[in-house]
């Protein structure tokens, strides 16, 4: 288990409850969560269960751009997501989102990069070493001059991630991006997630219905559907069969060794190996 | 098909020619000038003079190809549209001499041409983004300068998606082949109806990522890459004045 | 459940897109009745490009495709998706009706020029979507569309299905309903190919072939546990091996078993830890 440098909390969500405009059901309900600096949270649920809406809460597309009715406290960096702007959520909050498509705005992957940057008004020379930064910590410096119409998704995505850390933000939000992306794209970009907490202690809050590969990344896993049904280490919540209880998918090792009877779960392959092996060695 | 040839001249190209190397603004300069300048003369000589400056000027950028290009896909359109107008001219004065006629045809002609080359030299050599910048640097606001960078982008998207959507009605048995030109009218709404559904989800998603990236959060914006009018920009501006100025003045014919 | 008759043969399949680009270089495959095969291989590996030949969407640039003894050269490809239907992986890229009833008939009307309300009706009931008959296909979810646009081909029936990516975006609960309806399609005897990379989908799928592209060429074609348990094979694919496979390579142990499926790995690794271990621990 890495160890974490793990702060005071910088997502507060108290009793949050929001209606989409012209909806009688809520897309969240009562949903209470508090999210310390430099933990990475997984958020699973059923379709539908309110995981990309709770995404768009947390860099205030909602209430901003979808308008509706939020009620309830939201509190991101000590900013009151209900009466912020969006800009200044902007600052703290970055966002990648499913598509890899539809979220490049620009013609080359430079522009891209620098595209929120310039948004903000940074000075060029400050422009120029964010883009250095983003390229080389996404690995992906070669691609500096490409047109975007001419990536794959895997790169696509790790544009769009680019574009976004260039900003530096406190807590970066992805909302399911690995659906349309390679097993090997979406291994490399939980690698690079885990990599970068550990640098920068930057807060991070994946939603995820593949959990085969992410679970093992994860200091706490919410299960949403509407409201927070559990939440915990993923070790403590996975010792129930929570695939059958909430329609998440597990990873199939875990499932395998809670049939078998172990205690101690494995939530990667790497573990599963370890806990083997000590059973082996235990026997004799 | 026309659709593509056109599509095709106005893609931006990479590439290192002097007209890459300019400022946006001055080529914009040179194109709006040298299109007044052609309707400021009806002489013959003088526009097939101008024609040729800028035909030189599409072979100084590697560009004639293109231009043959797009001239040859647009050729029975042009043609159509100047018979009708010269039609017309007759209609209007029918004693008109007709070596006068030819001669309004021709510089109707010339000026087609004139301008097209110009058009077609300038979206070559200006990448969206830099024309972006150059109007936004000229006072545009830049919420209003963007979406030519942001349609741009999507052209092959969209090209692509379209495409999409034709298989997969074909592969459900839809066939365009068949029937008479009512039929067949119809058939495009299983065509249509997607492809506008996916471009308005693709609206709101590109909305959302540039709002999460501060997208109109402020007035103005920094650009990451500068402009500048160097001694280059001068210098050709100047020159191609000059050229067009004698162009226009000085044949005679 | 090998019928041993050939229903789908590419000879020698080159085929170059009008930019320039080749796809596919010298395809050799032959997809039999009853088969239940994976392709996959990383993108941009020619697999959308290669179902498309299967349905005459795409004819080849060099070599030929039969598709039930008919070259697809000289058929339509309203003729041939009669007998190949295709699920593509964005349903919004096809429906333009109103109502999911009305979308699953577009299908029906165009091959045989006659709507049968109860056909409809109990293809929908199948795949679990019957509430949903007078809906809009724009107001519901995504796993209840992918499964409105497979309504859309079952319902007339064709051969051989073939689907495309089709757990992309979907959540647990409608990948398993999908496995489901999937398992008994192919136990009825329907041909089922599916591409996808969701590996561990795969995994529990049942297949009895695997088929992988790389760069336009067949490099492997065999059966799942073979393919699974390739960890270079996968890797050049940019795949990774399912849970199960990387596990029992990591132990060093793939020359003596190679389990797949949970349940064969449950007996393996009781087998291997050994029973009395867990007897305190069993319930």
């Amino acid at each position: 288990m890495p160890t974490n440098r793990i702060g005071k909390a910088v997502i507060v969500l108290e009793n949050l409850t929001y209606f989409y405009p012209g909806s009688d059901t809520p897309a969240l309900e009562n949903v209470n969560l508090r999210v310390c600096e430099g933990e990475f949270v997984l958020v699973a649920g059923p379709s539908g269960g309110g995981k990309s809406t709770l995404c768009r809460v947390l860099n205030g597309l909602i209430p901003h751009f979808y308008g509706g009715r939020l009620r309830g406290r939201v509190l991101v960096d000590g900013i009151n997501v209900s009466t912020a702007p969006v800009r200044e959520l902007s600052k703290r909050v970055g966002m990648v989102f499913q598509n890899p498509v539809n979220q490049i705005v620009n013609v080359t992957v430079e522009e891209e990069i620098a595209f929120g940057l310039e948004n903000m008004m940074y000075p060029p020379e400050v422009i120029g070493e964010r883009i250095e930064w983003a390229l080389k910590v996404l690995g992906i410096e070669h691609l500096r001059r490409r047109p975007t119409h001419a990536l794959s998704g895997g790169e696509l995505q790790k544009v769009a991630l680019a574009s976004v850390l260039a900003l530096r933000p406190k807590i970066l939000v992805l909302d399911e991006v690995t659906a349309n992306m390679d097993p090997y794209s979406t291994r490399e970009l939980l690698r690079l997630l885990r990599k970068l907490k550990a640098e920068t202690g930057t807060t991070i809050v994946l939603v995820e219905h593949r959990l085969s590969e992410a679970m093992q990344y994860a200091d706490r896993l919410v299960l949403l559907n509407r409201t927070v049904v559990a939440e915990g280490r993923p070790r403590d919540l996975l010792k129930e069969d929570v695939a059958e209880l909430l329609g998440v998918e597990e990873p199939p090792i875990t499932r395998l060794f809670r049939r078998l009877g172990i205690d101690s779960l494995p939530l990667s392959v790497e573990e599963a190996v370890e806990v083997i092996k000590e059973c082996v060695e235990a026997k004799r | 098909m026309l659709v593509e040839k056109v599509s095709q001249a106005l893609l931006y190209e990479g590439g290192d020619s002097v007209l890459h190397r300019l400022d946006p603004r001055v080529k914009l300069l040179y194109a709006v000038l040298t299109a007044l300048a052609v309707f400021c003369t009806e002489k013959p000589g003088a526009l097939t003079a101008m024609l040729v400056v800028q035909l030189l000027v599409a072979y100084a950028s590697s560009l004639l190809g293109r231009v043959a290009s797009l001239v040859r896909g647009l050729v029975p359109f042009l043609l159509t549209i100047m018979a009708l107008n010269t039609v017309l001219i007759y209609v209007v004065s029918p004693g008109i001499e007709y070596l006068e006629l030819v001669r309004v045809f021709y510089a109707m002609v010339m000026r087609v041409l004139v301008v097209l080359v110009v058009f077609t030299v300038f979206i070559s050599t200006t990448s969206p983004h830099e024309l972006m910048q150059g109007l936004v640097e000229m006072g545009l606001s830049y919420t209003a300068a963007y979406p030519l960078v942001v349609a741009f982008r999507f052209i092959p998207i969209v090209f692509a998606e379209v495409q999409n959507v034709y298989d997969a009605q074909r592969a459900r048995g839809l066939e365009f082949e068949r029937g008479n030109v009512l039929e067949r009218l119809r058939k495009l709404v299983p065509i249509i109806v997607p492809s506008v559904v996916c471009s308005l989800l693709r609206a709101k998603d590109l909305a959302e990522a540039m709002e999460a990236r501060g997208f109109g959060a402020f007035p103005r914006r920094t650009f990451y890459r500068q402009m500048r009018i160097k001694a280059l920009d001068v210098a050709f501006l100047a020159m191609i004045a000059l050229v067009e100025v004698l162009c226009v003045t000085l044949v005679i014919f | 459940m090998r019928g041993g008759e050939e229903v789908i043969v590419a000879e020698n399949v080159w085929y170059r897109y009008p930019n320039g680009y080749t796809a596919l270089r010298g395809v050799n495959l032959r997809i039999n009745r009853g088969d239940a095969v994976a392709i996959v291989g990383a993108n941009g590996s020619g697999k959308t490009t290669l179902i498309k030949h299967f349905n005459g969407l795409l004819k080849p640039s060099q070599g030929r495709v039969l598709v039930l003894d008919t070259d697809t050269r000289s058929a339509s490809v309203a003729k041939l998706a009669r007998w190949v239907g295709i699920v593509f992986q964005n349903p919004l890229n096809q429906f333009f009706r109103d109502s999911v009833e009305a979308e699953v008939a577009f299908a029906l009307e165009n091959f045989t020029g006659e709507v049968d309300p109860e056909k409809i009706c109990s293809v929908l009931r199948e795949l679990g979507i019957e509430h949903l008959r007078r809906k809009s296909p724009f107001e519901i979810s995504l796993g209840e569309q992918r499964r409105v646009a497979l309504a859309s081909v079952l319902v007339y029936e064709p051969e051989i299905l073939i689907l495309d990516e089709p757990t992309a975006g979907l959540d647990y609960n409608s990948k398993m309903k999908l496995l489901s309806i999937l398992k008994r399609l192919h136990e009825k005897g329907r041909t089922l190919i599916v591409v996808s990379h969701d590996i561990e989908f795969l995994a529990r799928m049942l297949l009895n072939r695997v088929v992988v592209l790389s760069d336009g060429r067949v490099v492997f074609d065999g059966s799942p546990k073979e393919a699974f348990y390739n960890v270079l094979l996968l890797l050049s694919s940019r795949l990774v091996p399912p849970q199960i496979p990387e596990l029992v390579i990591r132990l060093g142990l793939e020359h003596l078993f190679n389990p797949l499926s949970e349940d064969e790995a449950y007996d393996f690794l009781r087998s291997l830890i050994g029973g009395s271990f867990l007897a305190g621990r069993e319930s």
